[in-house]
Formats: C-alpha cells, structure tokens, sequence
C-alpha cells in the first residue's frame, strides 16, 4: 500500500459516513412514504397502526439505509476522481493512483504531488455531512404520517356521539381482552387446526380494532355474532371429536378385557358384548335366572309346537319356526356369556384401580356428551385431576403393558376435551362480554338488524325492561357447589320482538314432563339437573 | 533528468523563448503559447485574423527567438509546387556531361512561414501537405527528407475571401492547432505604437537550440494522463459526431462533421503543454477544456444552419465542452 492508498482510507472512511447520513435520509424517506400509505389505511380504517408501527416503519427504512450506505463499497479509482474534483487537484490524484510504481519518467513526481496535496485537503471538507433534500423529504413524510395517523385517532375533531361510541367500543376491547386472555395463551401454546387459527386471528384482529375504536359499531356487532357462530361450531367439533375418541377407547378396553377373561377363564366373549355389559355395569345386575326361565320356557313352547304339530305344517312354516328355535338357543348363550361377562367384570371392578378407571370413563363421556350440546360438565381443573388420576393408574398398572399403553392414549386425547372445555368457557365470556357492547342484547323490532338471521339470542350484562306484552321473570341458575362454571343468564320473549301467542301455562305441564323425561334418561348434566328443576318450578309458582 | 527536474527546466525554457518573443510581440499572450506549444508539441499551426495583427511578425520572432533555419512562403495563385518543394534542374557535370540535380525549395527549413496559404492553389497546397504530414518531400519520385523539428506556421486571412482557395478538411486537419489572432486591447496597441515608432528595435536572440527543442517535445510525450481524463479528451471529440450515440445536441444542429481522431491527439498533446507549464505532471480536465477551441474549432464542418444563425465553430466547441462537462458527474454521489 502506497502513501496515496493509505492516505485515501480516511476519506473512503469519510464518504461510508457520508453515505450512510444520506442512505438515513433515503432509507427513512422510504419508510416514511410506506407510514403514509399505512396512515391513510389507518384513516379509512382498512388497516390499523399505532405510533410503535409507524415509527418502526420508517425507522426500519431509515436504519436499512444506514446500513446499505454504510456498506457500500467504496472503490480507489472513484474515491480519488471525486477528491480530484471537490478538492480541485486537477486530476492530480487519480492520475497518481494510475501510475504509481508503472516506471515512467513523471511516475515519482506525480506521486509526490499528489501526496503532497492530498495532505493539505480535509476530508471532512471535502465530503461535508449536509441536510439536504432527502432528509427533508425524510422528514416531511414522516411528519405528515404522523399528521394522517392524528387525524384520524384524534378525538379533537370528533362530535360527543362519536367519542362516547369509541369510548364504549375501546370498553368492550378491553373486557373482550381481559376475558380471552387466558385462552388465546392457552390456544398459542396448544397446535391449533387451521380453522381455530383462523378464529384466533379474526378475534385479535377484532380486539384490536375495537381497542382503537375504529370500527362500525355495526360491523363490529356483525363481526362479533360471526365469531361468536364460528367458535361454537369449533367447540361442537372439537368435543364431537373427543367423544369419537373415548368411544374408541372404551371399545379398545372391552376387548382388552374380553381377551383377558378368554385368557382367565377359557370362555370367548365378543368385545362388543363385553363393552355392553361394561356399560351396564352402572346399574342393578340384570336378572339372568329369569332371563334364562323366560327364553327357556320359549324353547321349550316351541320345542313341543314343532314336536306336536307332525306333518300338520307347511315346510315354509316349520322352517320359520327352526330358525325362531335357532334364535332363542342362541338368545340363551348370549345370556349365558354375558352372565359369566358380568362376573368377570364384577371381580375385575373389586380391583381398585379398574373401578377407578371406569369412574373415570363414565366422567369423560358424560364431559365429552354434555359438550356436544354446548354445555360445559367438567372444568379444566376436573379434567387436570382426572389426567392426573391416569397416570397414576398408568403407573399401578403397570404390569399391564397393553393396558398402561392405553392409558397414555386416553390422556393424550383428553388434551382435547380440556381444550374444547376451554375454549367453550372463552366462547361464553366472549359472548356476554360482547352483549356489553351498546346496542346489542335489547330486543325489539328496532335491534332487529343487528342479528339478521344469526340465530343468536342477544345477552345483556344488567337488567333491562323487556318491551313485549309478557311479564318478566328473573331466572337465575345455581352456581356448581366446586369448580367454576360459565352460563347465560336470558330474560325476554322466546323470539326477538315477537309476542309468544300461547300462554306459557299451557305449555308448561308438557315442557315440564320432557325435562323431567330428560333429567331422568341423564341427558342433562347433573351439575345443572337442579337448576332445571328450579326453572320450571319457578315457572310454575310464577304462573 | 528526473521527471520534477525535466519538467522545470521544460518550463524555463518555454518561458524563456516566451519573454524574448514578448520583446518584439506585444499582448497575445495566449498566440505566442499556442505558436510555442505547436513547436514543443510537434505540432502544425494555422493562425487566423485580419491583416495587420502581428501573425508573419510573431512567427519571424520565434524563427529568431530560436536557433532554427526559417523559410517565408508568401502563397498566391500562381505559386506553383515545385516553388515551394523544390524542383530537379539540368547541372553540367565536371566532365562535361549533365545531370539533373534536385533544388532544395524553401519547405526545407525548420520553421515554415506559410503566409496566406488560402491564397494558393489546392494544387500548391497538397504540395505542402505532404511535407506537413510526411515531414518529406517527393520529387521525381525521390522522396526528400525534411530535418526535425519541422514546423509549418500557416496564415490566412478571413476577409478579402475572392479569389482564394479555402484549404480542404484535409489539410485544415493536419494542424494541430488553429488560433485566432483578435485585435490588441488598447493598453498593448499603445505599446505597438510606442515600440514600432521609435529609434530603438527589439533585436531576439536565439535562446533555444534544435536538440533542447527534440527534447521538449520528448519530455511533453511523457506526460501521464489518467483514463478518466483520457475519457474525458475522447467524449469531447465524439460528442462532436452528429448522429452518434454520444453525440452532443448541438452537433446534431449545426455540425455536418465531426472532428477526426486528430483532434483526440490534439487536445491530449496541447493538454499535455498545458500541464507541465502549470507546473503539473498529469493532464486534467481543465487543460483538456482550455484545448478544445484550438484543437477543435477547425476541424468541425458546420452545415448551412449554423451558418444561418451565424454560429461559430468556437461556440459549437463551447456547448460541446459544456455537454461532456456536465455528462462527467461526480463517480461519489453523496
């Protein structure tokens, strides 16, 4: 390296700075413009921001600019050209760089010269750090981002309608917010499909418009109820999928325990005869003496018909009557295994951890059915419990290969159920905390618009007169005695600004009968059997 | 001799012929350095003004200011080749017999006043051309040498156009330069007046010999010019293409052709002088841009447009150096 090269590495130095200052300015200017494009979403409402955003933009632009011009290269023969010219050294320099150590006869003065001024020039002079028209532009587009984004979330310019309905809209972000927080962190930790992403996403997206307040009261009414739609159906697939899988399980126990008792006892019992008579297990034992007498004395009547009757019947007669014979002897077996089934079962089920088990299996279906119809049987902690139970039993029985197998299946799909239940119980407060946006959960003709054929019945947060020809009645479920539970409490006309043309009193009797019907076929949840009770008991003494 | 010491003394010797021609030449500081630079850059020069403005006097001076033989040529119509080549003539021998001898015409000189040579005939001017590029004559189909430095300071005149033969592109292109010699300001016509009437007359020495001269000329040869420079000297003269892809604008209006590729040697020759008697060692732009009028202007043929608007060629050349200058941007733009 010659003096010349060494000299010209702090002007190369110097134009990096100088280009780094200007890649600033046009990097930022870049940025800049993207904030006004993103200001002017933000206006119309078609893509939110906040100042963090907006400043990242441009300054991301500005800090790449930086960098590229930092990073530029810098080249010898160009950096001299320039020197020569903003320094005026009449090309002293460049020629030098040319013809240093070539051997012609002005080679070593040329280089002297040029040293010698390159010396005298400054190179801060020579490539000053200006304010120019990129940094002006940089920062004008950046000042009117900032203005377009004012304008349009400033409440300085707003009328008072406008600024208290963004003011109940940024309420309603923030109770929707505070309410979904643990199931959004929930649901970013779990491996979400795609369609519960996609829900996940539209409610941040809701949130986050409704926390500017930049949204259509309407829309936001409309997106909501969409949402609300959306996340039940979830809810309902997520629990349908669950209960496919318990069914599974259980058929999958039946036959572990079917092959057990061939292997104990000798006898083969078909699976599904074994998951039926596991399912009965719940209650009384069945009665075989008399179920054998009754079939017996079948056989027994149809023995003597086919003995006495002799050529009296047609061959198409006694054929019919052979197989109907066929039928009850094989009736007669049936009762026969799921006699020795329920022995096998009731000396298995002495066993602790197998009565357990299926205390357990009975919950989880009950749980997995309870959330197909949209209501909530087991909480999150009684499902953490019952997962814990599991792998205590896993560890019990672990003699049992096949079985601890099974059992580490069944938790993992348990994963389900507390998802499913939690995100039910999310969907619930999502709902009523909506219901607390203005506007919704009324009633009346003049609402109507808000559900258009959503089928959704509106909640409200706080007791509001009901404007139909029906007296009120307040109806309050009970809350479990443990655990936590999520409900909706509904006052009002059975449809939305339409008066019922049958007097309740008529129909109670017979509504009544079918609940009771449903209490006691235990299609409805035991923790909420006594609040229908109570329902239509209130109905009844209010009538 | 070192390359700082060659070109001081290039320089001192340049400023002594120039201060003994000033003794005789009053003003036309920037004539008297295109005429020294034609002689250092080995280089033809046509000088152009109305009579009267001191071009033969200037180049009678440089004859005397430097120790070279000096031929005057007054071209006219009837001036014929062999007047100024030379010519076989028929000689007695000794012993009776004759041959033919060949006469050494005036062109066999250092220094060559062609004192209006539009007055010759293209005939008598081809003549001379040869010898201007050849630096050699042919006669009878021998060809003559001609002694270096060979030099031709050409005149002419722009007035009294009748019965002249304005020399072809061809000949004006083998000058290297072309100055326009202007009327003297008042304060130097003052000066003629009061040197050109008196008692006493300059008399010059010759302070510059033939070897110092050969070695002037080796020393401007061995000036550096940088590629962007050199760059620079070929974008002027290609600018003044019309119909080329770098052509300038105005070569489009007004010029028919542009400059040869003797007009590149030109301005890199004259900008070579120019750098070392600014006490350089490179040629820069700037020496190139004070070149182009003289190296340029004669070898532009403007069309009949520049002729109706009455441009120059010297305002031509000047929009050309603009357009190249402003085409030449900074290589670090910050």
């Amino acid at each position: 390296m010659n003096d010349i090269q060494r000299l010209l590495k702090r002007f190369a130095l110097r134009v990096r700075l100088v280009r780094g200052w200007r890649g600033l300015a046009v990097g930022g200017l870049f940025g800049a413009g993207a904030g006004v494009v993103w200001a002017s979403l933000d206006y119309f409402a078609v893509a939110l921001t906040n100042w963090g955003y907006l400043a990242a933009v441009a300054g991301g632009g500005a800090v790449v600019g930086t960098i590229v011009g930092l990073l530029l290269p810098v080249s010898a023969a160009a950096l001299s050209a320039s020197i020569d010219r903003r320094a005026g050294l009449d090309d002293r320099l460049r020629s030098a760089l040319e013809r240093a150590a070539k051997g012609g006869a002005f080679d070593e003065a040329l280089v002297q010269d040029a040293t010698g001024h390159l010396g005298r020039v400054k190179a801060a002079r020579t490539f000053p750090i200006r304010f120019g028209r990129w940094q002006a532009g940089f920062i004008a587009l950046a000042a009117l981002a900032g203005a377009i984004f004012l304008l349009g979330n400033s409440t300085l310019w707003m009328s008072e309608d406008q600024k208290r309905e963004r003011a109940e809209m940024q309420q309603a972000a923030e109770q929707i917010k505070r309410i979904a927080k643990p199931f959004v962190e929930r649901m970013q930790e779990e491996e979400l499909t795609a369609d519960e992403r996609e829900l996940l996403d539209r409610l941040q997206r809701l949130v986050s418009r409704l926390e500017r307040g930049r949204m259509p009261k309407e829309e936001a009414l409309k997106t909501a109820n969409e949402l609300a739609k959306e996340a039940e159906e979830l809810i309902r697939e997520r629990f349908l999928k669950s209960s496919e899988s318990l069914k599974k399980a259980r058929e999958l126990l039946a036959g572990d325990i079917a092959k057990r008792m061939e292997e104990e006892t000798g006898t083969p019992v078909d699976a599904e005869l074994m998951r039926k008579m596991m399912e009965s297990m719940d209650g009384p034992p069945p009665d075989f003496a008399a179920q054998r007498a009754a079939v017996q004395e079948q056989i027994d009547a149809l023995n003597s018909l086919l003995a006495n009757s002799g050529s009296g019947l047609s061959d198409s007669a006694r054929q019919a009557l052979e197989e109907q014979l066929t039928g009850l002897q094989e009736a007669m077996r049936e009762i026969e295994l799921s006699q020795k089934a329920r022995e096998f079962l009731e000396r298995l089920y002495a066993q602790p951890e197998y009565r357990e088990l299926m205390e357990i299996l009975r919950e989880l279906a009950k749980a997995s059915e309870a959330g197909q119809q949209g209501q909530q049987a087991l909480t999150d902690e009684q499902i953490q419990e019952m997962i814990r139970r599991l792998e205590e039993l896993a560890d019990l029985l672990a003699d049992d290969e096949a079985l601890r197998e099974w059992l580490r299946e069944l938790i993992e799909k348990m994963k389900d159920l507390e998802i499913g239940g939690e995100c039910q119980s999310c969907m619930g407060g999502l709902m009523a905390s909506l219901g607390i946006m203005p506007g919704m959960g009324r009633g009346g003709a003049d609402e109507q618009f808000l559900y258009p054929d959503t089928g959704y019945v509106p909640q409200v947060g706080e007791e509001q007169t009901i404007e139909a020809k029906t007296d009120p009645f307040a109806v309050r479920g009970q809350r479990a005695e443990q655990g936590t539970e999520t409900y909706i409490e509904i006052r009002g006309p059975s449809g939305l600004g339409e008066r019922s043309s049958t007097p309740y009193t008529d129909v109670l009797p017979e509504y009544e009968r079918v609940a009771e019907d449903a209490i006691e076929k235990q299609k409805i949840p035991p923790s909420h059997q006594k609040r229908v009770r109570e329902y239509f008991e209130s109905l009844g003494s209010g009538g | 001799m070192r390359g700082e010491e060659a070109a001081t003394w290039f320089r001192e010797r340049f400023d002594t012929v120039r201060d003994q021609i000033h003794r005789s030449i009053v003003g036309q500081d920037e004539i008297v350095d295109g005429v020294l630079l034609g002689l250092v850059g080995d280089g033809h020069v046509l000088l152009e003004g109305v009579p009267g403005l001191g071009k033969t006097l200037l180049v009678r001076c440089l004859s005397q200011a430097v120790n070279l033989s000096f031929s005057r040529i007054q071209f006219t119509p009837d001036l014929m080749p062999a007047d100024v080549t030379g010519t076989n003539v028929l000689v007695e021998t000794e012993g009776g017999g004759r041959r033919f001898e060949f006469r050494r015409g005036p062109i066999f000189a250092h220094i060559i006043l062609a004192d209006e040579i539009n007055r010759a005939t293209p005939k008598t001017q081809s003549a001379t051309l040869e010898a201007m590029q050849e630096h050699s004559v042919t006669v009878g189909g021998v060809r003559h040498d001609l002694e270096e430095p060979f030099l031709v300071m050409a005149t002419q005149n722009p007035i009294e156009q009748e019965g002249t033969y304005p020399l072809p592109e061809a000949q004006l292109d083998r000058f290297l330069l072309k100055l326009l010699v202007d009327y003297p300001s008042k304060q130097e016509l003052a000066e003629i007046v009061n040197r050109t009437t008196g008692t006493s007359e300059a008399q010059l020495e010759a302070v510059l010999d033939r070897d110092e001269i050969l070695q002037m000329r080796q020393i401007v040869r061995e000036v550096p010019i940088a590629e962007n420079v050199l760059e620079f000297a070929l974008s002027l003269v290609v600018a003044t293409h019309p119909g080329g892809p770098e052509g300038a604008p105005v070569a489009e209006k007004y010029i028919r052709f542009g400059s040869s590729p003797r007009g590149a040697q030109a301005l890199v020759i004259a900008g070579k002088v120019y750098a070392l008697l600014d006490a350089r060692y490179n040629v820069s732009k700037d020496d190139l841009r004070k070149a182009a009028p003289s190296a340029l202007r004669h070898r532009l043929l403007l069309n009949f447009e520049a002729e109706a608007d009455g441009v120059k060629p010297d305002d031509v050349v000047e929009q050309v150096v603009a357009h190249v200058g402003a085409k030449d941007k900074d290589p670090i733009q910050v």
